[in-house]
């Protein structure tokens, strides 16, 4: 990337809350200059052509009404766009779901060639990363900051971004303090994306093998004698369980002992920032864990431990409940639940399993409206618009000030998914939305609708099928098509105010 | 295993702090320019003996044993061989600041003296959550609820609900309510007329002037026919832009010499010190301050609880001096943590998760300058589960006799529907 993007965290270590006029990381100084290849938005931007939104038919107008098919589009993508919602009209509400979940036999290469060249930390070991950034932790933090952006409006591989969202809220490890600017980048690599549509266990290892998520829960100082809960508590109350959920005090005590020596290895060995099990500071005890004894006495304990959580129908049941209010709403009803949590239990955590019963279409007619979080809201503009995107400073900007930079929640619970928190500030929402497609926020916009020789009621119903499929409400589509035909001279600023408006509209703030 | 020093991840917090501590520049250096009219007298004051309620959370699980020590248990000391804070007569440069023989403030903490010795600042000892719940989460979620604990059922929060069931102390007032921060605490959900700003001074609409007021026109026609809760945040919004935008926050000036640290809470409480001045009828703010949850490295004299104590400090000081000569006495603050830490320092040098806590509360209509406990004792058959502060005094009980005595509604009921629960009176107010 050519920018020197501002990244900046909102705490470094729990001691140092900052606003956002107080600290600046040092941005990117090496930064690069590559770019994502043009041609990965303009051939969906051209097919986007080819599938002609004027005749596409104009859905019904309120939140709740619309198609299954639409509804599918929308929660298993970062943001419906007309290559998409072409893509299920050809492959049916069950193969869209089908090709979505396979994942794999998407090729992704194109994006991530582009973006491994452009940000060489993401392919980096942990050794490498403390290295080579440990005096210059910005270049890192802001090259996994803007390769999620990007990874999130340009993959074609949608679900499974929806997924890493999901997954980096659930195992949410603050990128700002400690060593995690140096070590997330890895978590991010190794066990979000590794694992984001796998066995859940598999990704519940893996997440309590992460060197940066042993030192973010201060793991890393558990030791024999005198254990540390932190980690051990997280571990049940929000990874797998849920809170005070079939355990107990003794049991948080417990398992605080089986994990003693989890730990990494340090930034100044060879191997540095790699996950270590330390036997000398292990507590080789007996422990009752869930009434199970554990006496392995070694790093099977935690192993151990791992495996109960992860065979559990109280884990099942806490995941289903989350991937439904994720996915489907935010009142999930208790029979769906245990329909979920039967998939986890049937296929010993199997993600893509839940996620069929999740999305299935029956449940999907009935979802309820959802708030788009403030990332959500940006990415889904830029992919319902083909919109590229040369730089990521402004996004980031507005992240931030919309209280939602990805890896910037502090608390190991993750950004909330919730409609009370996050429907109060929605002015940087407006604001965003009005601003970036400014010429130096690096969106470049080429639509066929951008025209100011084109007739006011065809660039409003071009807009709407290009961003909501035709389903904007009667009153917005009234006071977008009041805005543009106003008697003012329409050019292409008036247009582009017209479609910040259409992304800062209510219409666009659910999906 | 107190010998042990963990080297690998000293080496790890060395790492961040190279890198991070020395980056804080350019803070809001508050250009003072002279313009600040300090009452917008937008809202006529019809109620105006009304305490505005200032909520301050401190997130983590603050250990409050830290902050208001009880240098008069032994226990104390026999359980912290390197946290605790020497007593007031050891001679110790990090002493103990001792105030009733008993409990002293960490020296961290000396920015509240003031306040203290003025007789408005009020420490409630050995308080908080009843319920057993370790959870961050679960315990934050109760007590902004205002719930005792079982399951988390209560939606709103109680000064939301206390906003709901109470008429707004200026009828023409826009905003009743702000939680300073991108989302909104549950404390205040359920407020009407109620937002979460991340920083007053900088909430206006962007974009280009030739078509703004176009645009906000649009705006406001597509949500005025949308669904709750956009319909009526949308319609907060764009009053309090015109609202704040009358309030110079830039131009601020606090009163008193006070001076407000350089960090996010500082200027949240100077924000709010600006809002409360400019008498544009807010009755509520909340306010976070992060970062309590101390299971390593907390160095009560040098590590995460001296800045954080610091921050708190010294931001609450300059709060109650920039007030004090007017507003003060029709501002009640009290603030928070969802439980106290561990009697016993753990193999880190730091804390996990306890119970009993304690609140402070500060204003011109507290009885404060003293400590108000029902203290259970640091023994080791006096602690709650054998390890942490047992609680005396519910939390419920200091913010029923707030809402009651200082800002007049005594519909305790609502704010904390319990049928289990009483309050008790402990003269928390003068």
């Amino acid at each position: 990337m050519r920018e020197m993007g501002t990244v900046r965290p909102s705490f470094s270590g729990p001691q140092a809350p900052v606003l956002k006029r107080q600290g600046r990381l040092p941005a990117a100084a090496s930064s690069m200059g590559a770019r994502i290849p043009k041609h990965l938005i303009a051939e969906p931007r051209e097919a986007a052509r080819r599938v002609r939104p004027r005749k596409r038919k104009a859905l019904a107008s309120s939140a709740g009404a619309i198609s299954a098919e639409q509804r599918l589009v929308q929660r298993a993508t970062m943001g419906l766009n007309l290559v998409e919602m072409q893509r299920i009209d050809d492959l049916g509400y069950d193969g869209y779901l089908d090709y979505q979940l396979d994942h794999e036999s998407i090729d992704n290469s194109e994006l991530e060639d582009a973006l491994t060249r452009a940000f060489p930390t993401l392919s980096m070991s942990p050794s490498e990363l403390i290295r080579t950034y440990e005096g210059n932790q910005g270049v890192p933090v802001f090259e996994l900051i803007a390769a999620s952006i990007y990874r999130a409006a340009y993959s074609p591989r949608q679900l499974y971004e929806r997924m890493v969202v999901f997954w980096t809220d659930h195992f949410n490890i603050h990128l700002f303090g400690d060593a995690q600017p140096l070590l997330k980048p890895i978590d991010d690599r190794d066990v979000i994306r590794r694992h984001a549509l796998g066995k859940f266990p598999d990704l519940l290892s893996a997440s309590a093998h992460s060197p940066a998520m042993l030192i973010y829960l201060t793991n890393d100082s558990n030791v024999r004698g005198n254990p540390n809960e932190n980690y051990a508590r997280e571990l049940m109350e929000l990874h797998s369980l849920g809170v005070d959920n079939g355990y107990k005090q003794k049991d948080v005590r417990a398992v605080a002992r089986c994990f003693t020596g989890w730990r990494a290895t340090g930034p100044r060995q060879a191997d540095a920032g790699e996950f270590l099990f330390d036997q000398s500071q292990h507590d080789t005890g007996t422990k009752t864990v869930l009434g199970q004894a554990i006496s392995e006495g070694g790093i099977r304990d935690g192993e151990r431990v791992l495996e109960i959580l992860g065979g559990k129908r109280l884990t099942a049941k806490f995941l289903a409940r989350k991937l439904l209010i994720y996915f489907w709403g935010y009142e999930p009803k208790r029979r769906d639940v245990n329909k979920v949590a039967n998939a986890y239990m049937n296929t010993g955590g199997d993600i893509k399993a839940m996620l069929r019963q999740v999305l299935k279409k029956g449940r999907m007619e009935r979802a309820q409206p959802k708030l788009k979080r403030p990332f959500h809201l940006m990415v889904s503009a830029l992919r319902g618009l083909f919109a590229g995107l040369d730089r990521t400073s402004h996004a980031i900007d507005h992240l931030f000030t919309a209280g939602h930079l990805p890896f910037n929640w502090e608390p190991p619970d993750g950004y909330p998914d919730s409609e009370e928190f996050w429907s109060g500030f929605i002015l940087p929402r407006w604001n965003w939305a009005t601003t970036f497609l400014d010429a130096g926020n690096g969106v470049e916009l080429d639509l066929p609708f951008v025209d100011p020789s084109l007739k006011p009621t065809r660039i409003v119903s071009d807009l709407n099928a290009y961003l909501f499929n035709g389903a904007l409400s009667a009153a917005t589509e009234a006071s977008l098509l009041a805005f543009l035909d106003s008697g003012k001279k329409i050019d292409k600023k008036r247009i582009h105010d017209l479609i910040g408006l259409a992304a800062a509209s209510p219409d666009f703030q659910e999906y | 295993m107190s010998d042990h020093e963990c080297k690998t991840c000293n080496e790890y917090r060395r790492i961040s702090r190279r890198n991070f501590v020395g980056i804080s520049a350019g803070v809001v250096a508050g250009v003072l320019a002279p313009g600040w009219l300090p009452r917008v007298v937008y809202a006529s004051s019809e109620n105006s003996t009304r305490d505005i309620v200032v909520s301050i959370f401190l997130r983590g699980g603050a250990d409050s044993l830290s902050m208001v020590v009880p240098h008069g248990e032994d226990n104390y000391y026999a359980s912290r061989p390197t946290l605790a804070v020497p007593r007031p007569d050891s001679g110790e440069p990090n002493r103990v600041s001792d105030l009733d023989g008993f409990f002293g403030f960490s020296p961290s903490m000396s920015a509240l003296r003031d306040a203290y010795d003025d007789g408005e600042l009020l420490v409630v000892h050995a308080c908080g959550l009843k319920d057993p719940t370790r959870s961050h989460f679960d315990a934050m979620r109760f007590m902004e609820a205002g719930q005792g604990g079982g399951a988390p059922s209560l939606q709103t929060g109680w000064l939301g609900r206390h906003l709901q069931v109470t008429a707004p102390t200026a009828s023409d007032g826009v905003l009743r309510a702000v939680g300073i921060g991108a989302g909104l605490q549950r404390t205040l959900v359920g407020g009407p007329q109620t937002l979460p700003i991340a920083d007053l001074d900088d909430f206006g609409f962007e974009g280009r002037k030739a078509t703004r007021k176009a645009r906000r026109a649009a705006l406001e026609e597509a949500y005025a026919a949308w669904n709750e809760p956009l319909r009526t945040s949308a319609d907060n919004t764009g009053r309090t832009v015109d609202l704040l935008r009358k309030i110079g926050f830039q131009s601020y000036r606090p009163s008193g010499k006070a001076s407000y640290p350089e960090n996010q809470f500082g200027y949240s409480l100077k924000s709010a010190a600006a809002l409360i001045k400019a008498e544009v009828g807010v009755e509520a703010i909340a306010i976070d301050l992060s970062g309590w949850d101390t299971h390593e490295f907390q160095g009560n004299n040098d590590g995460h609880m001296e800045y954080l104590m610091m921050s708190f400090a010294e931001s609450l000081g300059a709060f109650h001096k920039d007030l004090s000569s007017d507003n003060l006495k029709n501002v009640s603050v009290v603030a928070m943590s969802e439980f106290g830490r561990n009697l016993r320092e753990n193999g880190s040098q730091g804390t996990d998760h306890g119970h009993g806590g304690m609140m402070l509360a500060l204003g011109g209509g507290i009885a404060g300058g003293r400590v108000l406990t029902d203290w259970p004792g640091l023994n080791d058959g006096q602690l709650y589960d054998g390890q942490d502060l047992e609680i005396t005094i519910d939390y419920r009980d200091v913010l029923t006799e707030i809402l009651d005595r200082r800002v007049g509604n005594s519909d305790w009921k609502a704010l904390f529907p319990d049928p289990s629960y009483k309050p008790r009176t402990h003269g928390v107010t003068i």
